[in-house]
């Protein structure tokens, strides 16, 4: 008894002294946490992280590349005559497409003399290699090698060539983390290419198969919304340039009160872009990052 | 001293190569590689050394990968390196059926925890379904169980 009695008084003091530990650590990250709540742009944590990390993100994101490029030259090597035969095919069949897109693009300039439209603006861009890719368990991010360095600023909408892929919510000197369209804290103002229905798109999860879509909100009850219907940008939001292609039309809602959801499938796959367009003219200068 | 530097370099190496496999497989839906390094340094070394090693991962992967509020994921993950350090100095856990459940469990709490708590600061996380949270846990803890065995492997080693 006096033994257990001994143990237990030598036991005692350090358990106490971890629960203190604990509590002291659990009020620095609340008042760490906190801190945050009405802090813009980047912690003195983050900038620092990000800064001390991108290098080596990016060296292991370019021996990742190389190793790939090894593997893939490898491979072409053994069906290399099969696929130039079949690409062949393909390119017979887009300079056929291109023909007649050329045409659609002549016939647009001249509606829009006709009409009197200016034409839009290019955008201008810059090449990004995206070094690391839904990283988080919990949220649907990118992270890009182009930073403030280059003229990568918060709020710069981020493309791939099949569409929006999202935009940029911090950037560091030399990196960026990109806030995907798919992402469920992320948002859009669009519209319906045929019949100019306008919603609000923000990342949604498939319940059946858990891949990601986007859910269109804020449809009118009796607007017409036809599966595999075009969805792109309307400019509304300020936050993303109008006409740029977000997704098709998968399926539609029964009616509830006024709305009716809309689900999208998006466009652009995050899950396959290895470089991207981030937008060096974002619509608005002081974008306010999403929560 | 040795040995934390060592297990500072571990958790570093496994954000990175967290970071780096995200590029060929969508690796974060099933595994976290910082957690169960952190999981690894709290059974090992005590619950101090388990709530700076827990606190650590969830800080470092939410500046690099994270957005919006962080040090959610370090809050939660200084408690569950608290718990891990006691459990782990006070019973010896070496079995792979215990360590195996007990990774899944930890994969669980992690995950749910972060979606029951982001919500309070606005953030509206990826929600895991039962399905994909089962396969998610089961994954995580078979790595885990990888991995764990390499890091006793090279503890047994002679210095």
């Amino acid at each position: 008894m006096d033994a257990l009695v001994a143990r237990a008084k030598n036991e005692t003091p350090p358990l106490r002294r971890s629960w203190m530990w604990l509590l002291a650590f659990v009020i620095l990250h609340l008042v760490a946490i906190s801190r945050q709540v009405d802090v813009d742009g980047l912690s003195l944590f983050e900038r620092t992280v990000l800064s001390v990390f991108s290098p080596v993100q990016n060296s292991t994101s370019a021996f990742a590349d190389s190793m790939r490029g090894a593997w893939h030259s490898f491979l072409d090597l053994r069906s290399v005559g099969e696929e130039n035969y079949r690409l062949k095919d393909r390119l017979r069949g887009a300079e056929l497409q291109l023909l007649s897109q050329r045409a659609a693009v002549e016939e647009n300039a001249r509606l829009r003399v006709l009409l009197d439209l200016k034409p839009r603006l290019p955008m201008t861009t810059l090449l990004a290699d995206v070094v690391a890719r839904n990283a988080s368990p919990w949220f649907r991010t990118l992270s890009i090698d182009r930073g403030s360095a280059h003229g990568v600023v918060e709020g710069a909408t981020v493309l791939s060539p099949s569409g929006v892929l999202g935009r940029v919510i911090t950037a560091s000197a030399n990196s960026a983390s990109v806030q995907l369209l798919i992402d469920r804290d992320s948002g859009a103002a669009v519209v319906t290419e045929r019949g100019r229905v306008d919603g609000i798109v923000s990342g949604f999860q498939d319940a059946a198969d858990g891949s990601p879509l986007l859910l269109m909100k804020y449809v009118p009850s009796l607007a017409v919304v036809a599966p595999g219907e075009v969805v792109v940008t309307s400019g509304l939001d300020q936050l993303f340039e109008k006409g740029l292609v977000v997704g098709t039309v998968l399926r539609i809602a029964e009616p509830v009160g006024l709305f009716k959801d809309v689900w999208i499938r998006p466009s652009a796959s995050p899950a396959f872009a290895e470089q991207v367009f981030v937008s060096l003219s974002p619509r608005e200068k002081g974008a306010v990052p999403l929560p | 001293m040795k040995a934390n530097l060592i297990a500072f370099g571990l958790l570093l190496f496994a954000l990175l190569l967290q970071g780096a496999l995200s590029l060929f497989i969508p690796i974060s839906d099933y595994v976290d590689l910082p957690l169960v390094v952190a999981t690894w340094f709290a059974l090992s070394r005590g619950e101090i050394s388990g709530m700076v090693g827990g606190s650590l991962s969830g800080w470092l992967s939410e500046a690099l990968f994270g957005r919006g509020i962080r040090g959610v994921s370090g809050l939660i993950r200084l408690v569950l390196g608290f718990a891990l350090g006691l459990l782990g100095s006070r019973f010896l856990i070496t079995g792979a059926l215990p360590r195996f459940f007990l990774l899944l469990t930890v994969t669980v709490i992690d995950t749910r925890a972060y979606e029951w708590i982001a919500p309070a600061f606005g953030m509206s996380p990826v929600q895991y379904s039962p399905g994909a949270m089962t396969i998610r846990g089961t994954i995580n803890a078979a790595v885990g169980l990888v991995l764990f065995g390499l890091f006793e492997r090279r503890q047994a080693k002679p210095a």
